[in-house]
């Protein structure tokens, strides 16, 4: 059992409004479910990446990855550092989220 | 006042047509500075005609909707065709626009102001709701097709994220608090100008908004920015309210963090933005020429740390450089900052004194001569 919440800011418009995506993996198809947890554990392991300084009006992301022991992981990166892993995560967080 | 060149302006003029670049490039930067000091705009045609056209050449490439720019394939180079992908042609034409612009109104050769080459990636990641400089190129989104479209349909917004290259490589104003508004204000100013010279609108004509092709047409708003009204580009459910202060009185404490925007970067950007277009606007005619000029010298001449008070005093210095001390220029610059909540400290009631004191003199000793004149005369007969 997981849940991800996705939170964005920033970009070249950072103050429109942006509101969370929240996926739990008990809303999904035993498929999409399996995925869910491949990209996470993807992600998870990834070392920390450090932001560009020189980039302006990228965007951050920040997904927290709760189970139900209480257990929390909290991972950041923004546009101008992004891994494929990372894009392939919150691709899919958004696509389960409108269907939710 | 006339301009003293120790190299005579005709001799310049041939040396801008030499074969040596560099000795063309030299050339030509003296002049341009010779005739913008004492108000002369006709060199134009002539740096035009006359920069190396291999300066700031074009490369888009598609990333095919992933977000490594290195697995990303080239689309269209300078000398090669036209793409059968339209965001690939806009951003191309896009990048062409601003090196244009800056070539020809403000002499710069392409961003960093000695031929950079320009890149851009087109059709990063997918339903991406965003454009970003990422310090050497830019990277545009296709936008979720529900709030914002293509970012390559926006000149100013591409102008925009260029622009914050010319900054890095002029001032390189820091991306926090007041000079982090500021970095954004000159992004916003240039690109809205490059807008409006490719346009060849005057200030009167602009709508002076930032991004208002980029949002879809069921979205309730009119841009992400306005410079003419500061707080009202938009304003419904989806977006939120326009936050951005056009007067100080509005200035927005924000934490200097990546949530807080670094302090209101793109909030407070609004302050500045808008005493440009009230001196724009005041002045009349094309923004791009004395009221653009005014703010690239300001902006050339900024630092690291500069605040709204030291940029305010810079551009009314470079107003009285560029146009005259106590001319109609230097007086509106004083007065759009005015309008926005800002008394520019530079504003040298002495030295107009003086002037007006020295005028009055002249004009006593015309009289007096005049008198002794005709004193002498009446001796005579």
């Amino acid at each position: 059992m997981m849940k991800a919440t996705l939170a964005t800011w920033g970009g070249l418009a950072p103050l429109l409004a942006t509101p969370a995506v929240h996926v739990d993996d008990a809303d999904l198809s035993k498929e999409d479910a399996a995925t869910f947890r491949s990209l996470a554990t993807q992600v998870k392991d990834q070392p920390a990446r450090p932001a560009n300084p020189r980039a302006r009006d990228a965007r951050s992301y920040e997904v927290t990855f709760e189970t139900p022991d209480g257990a929390s992981t909290t991972v950041e990166q923004t546009d101008a550092t992004m891994t494929p892993e990372f894009a392939d995560l919150l691709q899919f967080l958004r696509r389960h989220h409108r269907r939710a | 006042m006339p301009l003293c060149c120790i190299v005579p302006p005709h001799m310049l003029e041939r040396l801008a047509q030499s074969d040596s670049k560099s000795r063309r490039q030299k050339a030509l930067n003296t002049l341009f500075n010779t005739y913008r000091l004492s108000g002369e705009r006709t060199i134009r045609a002539l740096t035009f005609a006359s920069t190396s056209p291999d300066t700031g050449r074009r490369s888009v490439y598609d990333c095919r909707h992933g977000v490594t720019l290195s697995r990303a394939i080239l689309t269209r180079t300078e000398d090669g065709p036209q793409s059968t992908d339209e965001s690939v042609n806009r951003a191309f034409d896009g990048l062409g626009a601003t090196r244009d612009f800056y070539r020809q109104v403000l002499n710069r050769n392409s961003i960093d102001g000695n031929g950079l080459r320009l890149n851009a990636y087109v059709h990063y990641d997918r339903d991406f709701q965003n454009a970003y400089w990422d310090g050497e190129q830019m990277v545009f989104g296709d936008g979720d097709g529900e709030i914002f479209v293509d970012f390559t349909k926006s000149l100013d917004v591409i102008g925009h994220e260029l622009t914050h290259g010319v900054t890095e490589f002029t001032a390189n104003l820091t991306y926090h608090n007041q000079p982090g508004a500021l970095n954004e204000s000159m992004s916003d100013v240039f690109g809205v100008l490059v807008k409006q010279w490719a346009n060849q609108q005057t200030a009167e004509q602009a709508d002076w908004l930032i991004g208002a092709d980029i949002l879809t047409p069921g979205i309730a708003g009119d841009a992400l920015r306005s410079m003419k009204a500061p707080g009202t580009a938009y304003d419904n459910e989806a977006l939120g309210r326009d936050p951005q202060p056009g007067h100080m009185s509005g200035y927005v404490q924000l934490p200097d963090t990546s949530r807080g925007d670094w302090g209101g970067v793109h909030i407070n950007s609004g302050i500045p933005n808008h005493a440009f277009y009230l001196l724009a606007t005041s002045l009349g005619g094309p923004a791009w020429e004395a009221p653009g000029h005014i703010w690239y010298e300001s902006l050339k001449a900024s630092s690291a740390d500069t605040n709204f008070q030291q940029f305010a005093d810079t551009t009314y210095a470079k107003a009285g450089l560029l146009y005259g001390a106590s001319s109609k220029q230097q007086k509106l610059v004083s007065d759009a900052w005015d309008g926005v909540g800002i008394k520019v400290a530079g504003v040298n009631t002495t030295a107009v004194e003086t002037e007006n004191t020295l005028r009055e003199l002249v004009k006593q000793v015309s009289q007096l001569t005049a008198d002794i004149a005709s004193l002498k005369a009446a001796g005579k007969g």
